[in-house]
């Protein structure tokens, strides 16, 4: 081939310029510690990027939701808490008042009644960051307040037993509120099976008795219609001793669905079933009807309800007080009452416990899985910096030795010898 | 026969390599102009005499100055040329568009949609939090701006690319008139015996230039007349030229002749790239950015418009997204005046977030296609980025080839020093020798007139 001076200056900038375009390229690479600055540098590995920087993201929000819920839960469980001892206080008081007799005594006792009541009102209506602890998902009230003529203490908010709810992963939630109604609600459970083979058209029915506020007896009434294969009509109504409504408005039908197989309650007016919330305008009676265990089966229908529905708490404090100023000792059923509330309320205690530590378990995972991500994405992403630097060195050298060639480039020809 | 041939044959000679000199002067002089082709002094015997029964020569002559070019290797290099500028014109841009996107860095498109849906799904933890409803709005901008900025950036590059085609058009026509005009005079000087090569080298070298902007055909006709088309379409001989203009039609970049008849059809050259990016590549970007913003708009205004407000009284059918119109996000006004138009809760009471659980999960919620709105992100970054990376690695493997076909032009085209010098001694030594001739043939001459 002949070589022309041309080509060797041409030559020598193509692969002086190869050379410095490397050096150039490692430089960035290691002084921004990125393999991929542009999605041009590796078209593949950018979408893995932003899908695991997306995932990196979310775990971030996840771990935020859980440290709120985590919060919210910690000062319900306090609440829950300080409402046991003042619970506490009034059992141990009521346990003593079988050995008093004087009236002014009894007098003194309401006194106490009447402040651990107070304590517990308080204790109820309690926020955290701006939310009713007890409010279920209803903000815009206290939960529990005096009626106006301060007979009775009834439920101010619309509905205190929406639950709220978390993501702690793509598809997983978690409840971090203790609602109204799980707390201090009383509920009716309907409980029992509907005879499958009830003709289309009969109705089966199930009553029991409620309460109003100040411990008037009323009777609960459920029909159940059926009017298809697997499906009812739900009717019910509250009557007082004299078989009158307390409804101005006999309340809405729902239509039940049940399961063909299972028997199982499917779906209440197209919708998974939900609890029923039954407050008569007539009557201060406000309590919750479960009937989401009820179940279509072979065999006689043998529908019933748990227990008798009870007075809530601040009611049956309320009546305890009352009696005690009018010089009479509370009913069995009134201390049975308040140790019932105890119960429920410990049961209460423990699965808020779970809930936090249910809360804390998926921090942990989500942690762990924030790690798994970052060490992915590392090594998408990291630059060896060793090899780099080392890549650098030898570049370095082969364009030194480039300016040394250039420098003999044309620098002798015949010229020199003529 | 006399000694006035020894003379004569001397006398020639001395010219003859006094040509040759200057030939190697020239080449010498060009050493370094790359535009340049080494020539060759041609030296051939002049015709003999016949006298009697033998032949006599007469002499040495410079029988033509050639231009040293190996046209095979000329057209290799406009075919890689038109390509190569091709997919380094593209790299430039595709260059610019993927610096608009940002990514992959937090303040990118796909960063700030993160952020926005997670800012979603904090509030549905305390959906009653003013705080948490005006960073959902703030996420909200965030990502406005940013899909503005791009969608605004992707416009000035088409901007810029219809007056780049406008200059390319420009140098074009410019080179296109000097083919012509070349064409001619290398004709004239052939007819008037001149030698042409310098002309040919200029007409080289702008149609290497032309080469540079647009996919074009060479072809010689018998008077080495240079006939070029450009896709197809005639555009210069030794007589004539056409000229060229481009227009924006239907949002379709195209190069036409002045009157529209004939359009070139385009496949190589920096023009091809900047048409092609224009009419098809950033669209097709366009359509799929727009695509990604609509889904968001109308699948978050879906959930939005079903959530209630937690005013007094509770407000519903809100849409969060005015719309998305002409690259613009617009976040409803009534939203941005006050945070707690934002509807999230399902039925209304003020502590319910289950919407904003929903819209929370919108972003990696496949549709009926199983894609979710990231992964249409994602196709659309990584579209970007592919085209990006094949323009760069095609453009470094047509550079290879170049650089090949240019040392091979080089090697053939190119001056070399040690040669010419070689040239030069043989020439001198051959001067010499024939001024020493005619020193003997005046000697002998002197001898014979001595002798009288």
């Amino acid at each position: 081939m002949r070589i022309s001076d041309l080509m060797l200056s041409n030559d020598f900038v193509t692969n002086f310029n190869k050379s410095k375009t490397k050096v150039n390229d490692l430089q960035i690479l290691i002084a921004t510690g990125n393999k991929i600055n542009k999605p041009s540098d590796s078209p593949e590995a950018t979408s893995r990027l932003l899908g695991l920087r997306n995932q990196s993201q979310q775990i971030d929000t996840y771990n935020k939701n859980i440290e709120s819920g985590l919060s919210y839960m910690q000062n319900t469980t306090t609440a829950m808490e300080s409402i046991q001892g003042e619970i506490t206080n009034v059992m141990v008081k009521l346990s003593n008042l079988g050995n008093v007799a004087a009236s002014s005594s009894l007098n003194n006792f309401a006194d106490q009644i009447d402040a651990s009541l107070n304590e517990i009102l308080n204790f109820s209506n309690l926020k955290s960051n701006g939310k009713y602890l007890f409010g279920g998902t209803d903000f815009s009230s206290k939960p529990f307040g005096f009626s106006s003529d301060k007979s009775a203490i009834l439920v101010k908010a619309g509905d205190i037993s929406g639950k709220q709810s978390i993501r702690t992963s793509q598809n997983t939630f978690q409840k971090i509120n203790m609602t109204g109604t799980e707390v201090f609600g009383t509920i009716v459970n309907q409980i029992g099976n509907i005879d499958s083979a009830t003709g289309i058209g009969s109705t089966v029915s199930s009553q029991t008795n409620v309460y109003d506020t100040s411990g008037v007896q009323y009777t609960l009434k459920v029909d159940y219609k059926k009017t298809a294969l697997n499906k009812y009509t739900m009717s019910y109504d509250i009557t007082d001793s004299s078989n009158n409504s307390v409804f101005t408005q006999t309340p809405a039908t729902k239509a039940l669905a049940f399961n063909s197989s299972t028997g199982y309650l499917e779906t209440v007016d197209g919708q998974p079933p939900k609890q029923i919330r039954v407050k008569p305008d007539k009557a201060n009676i406000d309590f919750t009807l479960d009937q989401t265990s009820i179940k279509e089966a072979g065999g006689s229908t043998s529908l019933a309800f748990s227990a008798n529905q009870k007075m809530n708490i601040f009611n049956t404090l309320l009546n305890i007080k009352n009696s005690l100023r009018a010089g009479k000792v509370p009913t069995d059923e009134q201390i049975k009452s308040v140790s019932d509330f105890n119960n429920n309320l410990l049961d209460n205690i423990a699965k808020a416990g779970n809930s936090t530590n249910q809360l804390n378990n998926a921090k942990d995972m989500l942690n762990s899985q924030k790690t798994q991500i970052e060490k992915i994405t590392s090594s998408i992403q990291g630059v060896d910096m060793a090899k780099a630097i080392m890549e650098l060195q030898a570049q370095n050298y082969l364009l030194q030795v480039s300016y040394k060639l250039a420098a003999s480039i044309s620098t002798k020809s015949l010229l020199d010898y003529l | 026969m006399g000694i006035s041939r020894l003379f004569n044959i001397a006398q020639k000679s001395l010219g003859v390599y006094q040509g040759a000199l200057d030939v190697t002067a020239n080449n010498i002089a060009n050493s370094s102009n790359a535009d340049y082709s080494r020539q060759r002094a041609v030296i051939t015997n002049e015709t003999s005499q016949q006298i009697g029964r033998l032949s006599w020569g007469t002499g040495v002559k410079l029988s033509d100055i050639q231009r040293v070019r190996d046209t095979l290797v000329d057209q290799q290099i406009r075919a890689n040329n038109q390509k190569y500028s091709d997919m380094n014109q593209r790299n430039t841009i595709l260059g610019q568009v993927e610096n608009l996107f940002s990514e992959p860095s937090d303040i990118g498109l796909s960063g700030l949609s993160s952020a926005f849906y997670n800012s979603w799904q904090q509030l549905s933890v305390t959906p009653n939090s003013v705080v948490l409803r005006n960073n959902v709005i703030q996420a909200a901008k965030n990502l406005s701006i940013k899909v503005k900025n791009i969608n605004d950036g992707l416009d000035t590059i088409k901007s810029n690319i219809v007056s780049e085609t406008k200059d390319k058009v420009n140098s074009i026509n410019i080179n296109i008139k000097q083919i012509q005009s070349l064409n001619s005079q290398i004709l004239k000087g052939k007819t008037a015996g001149v030698n042409k090569n310098a002309l040919m080298d200029r007409r080289d070298k702008v149609i290497d230039a032309l080469s540079n902007l647009v996919n074009i055909n060479v072809s010689y006709d018998s008077n080495n007349s240079a006939i070029v088309s450009i896709g197809g379409v005639f555009v210069a001989d030794k007589a004539s030229f056409v000229q060229f203009k481009s227009t924006v039609i239907n949002g379709k970049l195209k190069i036409t002749s002045p009157d529209g008849t004939s359009t070139p059809n385009l496949n190589g050259g920096e023009l091809f790239a900047l048409t092609d990016t224009f009419n098809n590549n950033i669209p097709g970007y366009q359509a799929s950015l727009d695509g990604y913003i609509n889904n968001l708009v109308n699948s978050l205004n879906g959930q939005h418009t079903k959530g209630f407000t937690p005013t007094n009284p509770s407000l519903t059918s809100i849409k969060f997204f005015d719309g998305y119109v002409k690259g613009e996000l617009k976040i409803n006004s009534e939203i941005l005046n006050d945070p707690n138009k934002i509807a999230i809760s399902k039925d209304g009471t003020s502590g319910n977030g289950e919407i904003a659980l929903n819209i929370a999960n919108l972003f990696t919620q496949k549709d009926s296609n199983g894609i979710t709105q990231l992964d249409s992100y994602i196709n659309l970054i990584a579209q970007i980025g592919n085209d990006k990376k094949s323009a760069v690695d095609t453009s470094e493997a047509y550079k290879l080839s170049l650089d090949q076909l240019q040392k091979q032009k080089a090697s053939v085209s190119g001056v070399s020093i040690d040669e010419e010098m070689a040239n030069v001694i043989r020439y001198q030594r051959s001067y010499d020798a024939s001024a020493k001739l005619i020193k003997v043939a005046d000697d002998m001459l002197q001898t014979l007139i001595n002798i009288l």
